[in-house]
């Protein structure tokens, strides 16, 4: 899955207003008040067809209401929401082309594992031999086979789980929302089912909108993710770019480790021509060049944000090709198996958190606590961002 | 969710309709009833007037009524001491078959009060079971005349009402964490002090709620007074019978009837007051 | 030791809640008009019972008052539930008051008031102002065990039912009633044992013209006993206990 990194700016990044050709889904100016508090601030967004789109973000951020909102549970107090052309905003959930698998599975007790994956068609009067057919296929696709007549009671989380996703996707809907669904499964059999949902999401070839609040489960499957905090849309775009390119601090802390150090503008550097910046990093004497997507004024304050894979530690100071070395102790080493990290404090007091890939054969890699070393970054992997506390 | 579906507006619709016609209604009758004044032909007259309340205000009705709550106090008071601790040694029971003993003190909650009541006349009469066992042990010389007196009444009231009392009890003692109790014994409080302390105030509620379901119908059960007492006692319940019934005095029959409601109101503020303040989890004490 | 003194006190008080019934039973198969002694045992009372065509006309009537109050009662009684849990409307708190009110008023308050109903509009005492009064008050009961099963739902199944294409009434009656019937069936045998039950709320709204069971055993005791009573007060207990132990297996039945 590889993308070129959009030159857009960070408006559009933020946004995503454009309505383009393909999108099944556009929310235009949403906002949701409950109870006098704003949960969600003036969301515009576009999902397009086919496409594996996930709302990211930490509990009560508001990307369970844009669900709800897109299912039809809610009204938003403001706004218009669109789905497949039309403008559904005040239809009832039950009128809409859309179908929900919920946090909780809601799988009707009574009813058998086929009873409840008919459901759907049921309602919407299908003729018996399409229904049964229909309703085979998709147990079939879910790997259910077998278990037709069992009550949801009989089964376990994962298949529970199966039978919510089945019985939402027969219906063959414009878009299928699932809110959370893997939360409740142990790691093992979330990390398998989210292969198999993106499997089946290829195979339908339907759009999901998918909720999470888990990083890497949203970068493992979707093609683009929101990441949003208190109601806002923080940043819109591919995991790639929302990983390496943060738009603003609460999003670089959100989706992964960082490492943030502070810095000084001195000013534009004019012989490169990809707009870098010259900058004083960490009170350091000597300046060095910072790759910089926006233009920064002389003396502004700046955050520079490296994720830990970027750094690099040496046990003696680097030259200087290798750029800006800082100075640190070694306060602990974690080996994780394939990675090993290394936790350092500066001698600004400033904490750095660095991966590496474990290298049995590599003796320079392992340090020792209270070992005193040096720490650069791989040049233009750094992410400049302004100063605005996140 | 915009437009109102007909299922909806039929469900809400028409249960309150009926209760507005069946329970509303009546009771709004009975109030204007109360204030109108007595017509012997066409039962009352449709001029305002304030002679039922006079009525049950004059000296004799009163004591009628007084004796009346004073019954109905007794009653509950008797069911609480009595009920409380076999509710709490029910709630305490550990064994399989605790549903089973919990199904035993339903039953005769489902009895017909009636049929009860009457079972009453075997135990109570001269050649009764109680009498049989008293000459028998030797406790007596003569066989206590009980049936037809007070206190017959006053024993059926009791009889009769006692698992309305235990169930409400039963189910607030239920809910209470027994961890509470070994803090309080863990700090130093002997059984008693521990009781009073803190199974009391906890199962508040449960006490307020069986003595309102004794305390009423109390007030009301003529039947009791009619089986058990003779002609002789009377209760509030057998008063407004008679206003209606007997002496066709629609109004005093009325009156009686709102100042019983009253009574019930008084009481359920009165839950709704202090029962909402007692506190009811670990997490009410102390906040 | 506390415990087995409570112990022997749940038994005393079990003993003095089942004495008189156990003792109306046994002498229900006296072979003696007086219950003064026992003369052996015998079936006549029920066979007595069994031939007397007013006794079985009042039984007759009971019967279908019950049932009928009680199918009407837990129609409006479960839609009541339904109604509270699904829905948000101004009304509700009042609503609610309504119910309880009724549940709580003394039988006699509501005795006296449906009469003055039933005589303001011109309506003879007699089955259908008795089967009026009994839905009425069998009604809050319905409602309340209905209500409390319905309590313990995943709210998300009933939005699951309309995401899938369900309407207001279609989720009623394919996901919720389903899910719900247990109660309602024991909603309807609380309502059929409180009709059965009821003793002055019936005296005030019935005629002459239509004798029900419990009206007319409080006619024959008020003169004392009479073993024919015997037998059938006999038959209603153990009618009661069927009923009760039904409705509790019915309200156990799921989690």
């Amino acid at each position: 899955m590889t993308r070129s990194f959009p030159s857009g700016d960070e408006k559009s990044a933020r946004r995503g207003a454009r309505v383009q050709n393909d999108a099944i889904i556009s929310l235009e100016n949403v906002s949701q008040q409950f109870d006098g508090t704003t949960v969600l601030h003036d969301i515009s967004l576009s999902v397009k067809n086919r496409e594996f789109f996930t709302l990211l973000g930490p509990s009560g951020c508001g990307k369970t209401t844009i669900l709800r909102i897109l299912a039809g549970f809610e009204t938003p107090t403001s706004g218009r929401v669109h789905i497949g052309g039309r403008d559904v905003t005040s239809l009832p959930p039950n009128r809409r082309k859309v179908n929900t698998v919920f946090q909780s599975y809601a799988l009707f007790p009574h009813m058998t594992v086929f009873e409840n994956v008919a459901f759907g068609l049921r309602m919407s009067r299908t003729p018996k031999a399409e229904l049964q057919a229909r309703v085979a296929e998709m147990l079939h696709m879910v790997e259910l086979e077998g278990l037709e007549g069992r009550k949801p009671q009989q089964l376990s989380g994962g298949q529970q789980q199966r039978v919510a996703i089945a019985r939402a996707a027969v219906n063959k809907p414009l878009v299928l929302l699932l809110d959370e669904p893997l939360s409740a499964l142990d790691a093992k059999l979330r990390k398998q089912m989210q292969r198999e949902l993106k499997h089946l999401q290829r195979r339908l070839g339907i759009t999901f909108v998918f909720v999470t609040h888990d990083q890497e489960e949203a970068f493992s499957l979707s093609d683009r993710v929101v990441v949003m905090d208190q109601g806002r849309i923080e940043q819109v775009g591919t995991p790639i770019e929302v990983y390496e390119e943060p738009v603003n601090l609460r999003v670089a802390k959100f989706v992964g480790e960082t490492n943030i150090l502070d810095a000084e503008v001195l000013g534009q550097e004019m012989t490169c021509p990809d707009g870098s910046l010259k900058a004083r990093v960490e009170g350091e004497e000597r300046a060095c060049l910072l790759k910089a997507k926006r233009p920064f004024g002389e003396g502004c304050r700046v955050k520079v944000v490296l994720r830990p894979e970027d750094l690099i530690v040496h046990s003696h100071r680097p030259s200087a090709e290798a750029g800006l070395s800082l100075e640190g102790v070694v306060d602990e080493t974690i080996y994780k198996g394939t990675t090993y990290d290394i936790a350092i404090t500066l001698k600004t007091g400033k904490k750095l958190l660095v991966t590496e890939f474990f290298d049995e054969d590599d003796e320079k890699m392992i340090v020792a606590a209270g070992q005193p070393v040096f720490v650069t970054w791989i040049k233009g992997w750094e992410v400049v961002l302004p100063d605005d506390q996140a | 969710m915009t437009r109102p579906s007909f299922f909806k507006v039929a469900a809400i619709g028409g249960t309150a309709a009926w209760l507005a016609v069946f329970a509303l209604l009546p009771f709004l009758l009975i109030l204007v009833v109360s204030f109108l004044a007595r017509d012997p032909s066409s039962f009352v007259a449709p001029s305002f007037s304030l002679e039922g309340y006079a009525t049950i205000g004059d000296g004799a009705f009163l004591r009628i009524f007084l004796d009346s709550l004073a019954w109905a106090a007794i009653t509950a008071a008797a069911c609480l001491v009595l009920g409380y601790p076999f509710a709490y040694g029910l709630a305490r029971l550990r064994t399989k078959r605790k549903n089973l003993f919990l199904l035993l003190i339903i039953i005769p909650f489902w009895t017909n009060s009636l049929i009860r009541t009457y079972a009453l006349i075997f135990i109570l009469k001269a050649q009764g079971l109680l009498n049989t066992l008293l000459l028998g042990l030797g406790l007596v010389d003569q066989p206590l005349e009980i049936l037809y007196t007070d206190t017959a009444v006053l024993v059926g009231l009791i009889y009769t009402l006692l698992p309305f009392m235990i169930l409400p009890l039963y189910s607030s003692i239920e809910k209470l964490d027994p961890r509470l109790l070994e803090a309080a014994k863990d700090l130093g409080a002997g059984r008693f002090r521990a009781f009073f302390a803190v199974s009391l105030p906890l199962t508040w509620p449960g006490i307020l709620a069986g003595t309102m379901l004794t305390f009423l119908p109390a007030l009301g059960m003529f039947y009791v007074a009619d089986v058990l007492g003779g002609a002789k006692s009377l209760l509030i319940g057998n008063f407004i019978k008679n206003q209606f019934l007997t002496a066709r005095d629609w109004p005093t029959g009325s009156a009686a009837s709102v100042v019983l409601t009253g009574i019930m109101i008084l009481l359920l503020l009165f839950y709704g007051g202090s029962g909402k303040g007692a506190p009811r989890k670990p997490e009410d004490i102390g906040a | 030791m506390l415990r087995r003194i409570r112990l022997a006190y749940m038994a005393l008080v079990y003993l003095f809640l089942y004495l008189p019934i156990v003792v109306l039973i046994v002498f229900s198969f006296n072979n003696s008009k007086y219950s003064t002694g026992w003369k052996g045992f015998s079936l006549r009372w029920y066979g007595e019972l069994l031939s007397d065509a007013q006794l079985l006309d009042a039984a007759l009537n009971s019967l279908t008052v019950a049932s009928l109050s009680a199918t009407c009662a837990t129609i409006l009684g479960t839609l009541a539930a339904w109604a509270l849990h699904r829905y948000d409307f101004k009304a509700k708190k009042l609503f609610q008051t309504g119910l309880f009110i009724v549940i709580m008023s003394p039988d006699i308050v509501m005795g006296v008031s449906l009469l003055m109903l039933f005589v303001a509009v011109q309506l003879e005492p007699g089955f259908v102002t008795l089967l009026l009064a009994h839905i009425t008050f069998s009604l809050p009961f319905v409602a309340v065990t209905v209500a409390s099963r319905l309590a313990g739902f995943d709210k998300h199944v009933v939005e699951a039912a309309q995401d899938l294409g369900a309407d207001e009434y279609e989720t009623f009656r394919h996901v919720i009633l389903p899910m719900v019937m247990p109660a309602v069936l024991a909603g309807w045998l609380l309502s059929f044992t409180l009709s059965l039950d009821d003793v002055i709320i019936s005296f005030f709204v019935t005629g002459p013209g239509y004798e029900i069971l419990p009206l007319r055993i409080y006619s024959m005791v008020k003169l004392g006993v009479k073993p024919v009573v015997n037998a059938l007060c006999a038959i209603m207990v153990a009618a009661t206990v069927v009923v009760v132990f039904a409705s509790q297996i019915l309200l156990k039945e799921k989690k």
